[in-house]
């Protein structure tokens, strides 16, 4: 499948996780928070995923959904893997903080596809777990939207250990 | 008469005050407009960004391998 638009990109994690190849996954980075804010410049798409594991291995693989991807004929170009020309990475969603993003993502409707993506408090809490300049700049716009829920946050920084990580205010 | 170098007088610091205070609130409008549109809408964006920053970001530094325009559609 070649996506021609990102609407058969989500539905490819669909049906990835559908055939077992991913227990579950989020949207997360600058295509998550257009969902939520204004859309800012991105030249990837990055997705957290659980997936199951092998039974011997002691370390998180990506393996199984590498080689579910390459049997579609998307190969990796780098940290990526180029998925119709989009470069998607995926990045462990397993555990800690990025394991709750995952379980706890919102399926939101993309034209008419539904897809999970993580939610807009723990994409700040993701910022300030790693803070990079253009991280910090989509966090502090998620915080000023309307309906962010800033106990919410409080209680995902608290569970996480990064309450002290949180040094940004909201402008105004 | 007042000289170029002069003082602005209340009125007209009253006036760029003023000035101000409507530019941002039509930019905040604006950004609101920009956030409330739906998600493929801000896609068709993003893909029409990406091509007019890639030119900006070539002049300054090299690309990463990654830093193309998606060749999908929104």
């Amino acid at each position: 499948m070649n996506p021609g638009s990102l609407a058969d990109l989500f539905r490819l994690l669909a049906e990835l996780k559908g055939e077992g190849v991913i227990e579950e996954y989020a949207v997360v980075g600058a295509i998550a928070a257009l969902f939520y804010v204004e859309a800012t410049p991105t030249f990837d798409l990055d997705v957290a995923v659980a997936v199951p594991q092998p039974a011997e291995s002691r370390f998180f693989s990506l393996d199984a959904l590498y080689a579910a991807l390459r049997a579609r004929g998307h190969l990796p170009g780098g940290p990526h893997i180029l998925i119709g020309g989009v470069p998607v990475q995926f990045l462990p969603g397993d555990r800690g903080l990025w394991g709750e993003v995952v379980k706890r993502a919102a399926t939101l409707d993309y034209d008419g596809t539904p897809v999970r993506i993580a939610t807009a408090e723990h994409l700040v809490a993701m910022a300030f777990e790693a803070p990079e300049g253009k991280r910090i700049e989509r966090a502090r716009a998620l915080i000023e939207s309307s309906s962010f829920d800033h106990a919410e946050l409080a209680e995902i920084l608290a569970r996480h250990g990064l309450q002290d990580r949180f040094t940004d205010r909201p402008r105004g | 008469m007042a000289s170029k170098t002069a003082s602005p007088t209340a009125p007209e610091v009253d006036r760029a005050e003023s000035l101000r205070a409507q530019a941002f609130v039509a930019k905040r409008a604006w950004h609101a407009e920009q956030a409330a549109l739906s998600p493929r809408e801000k896609v068709a964006i993003l893909l029409r960004l990406q091509r007019e920053i890639l030119p900006i970001l070539r002049s300054r530094r090299p690309l990463a391998p990654h830093e193309r325009p998606w060749p999908i559609q929104p």
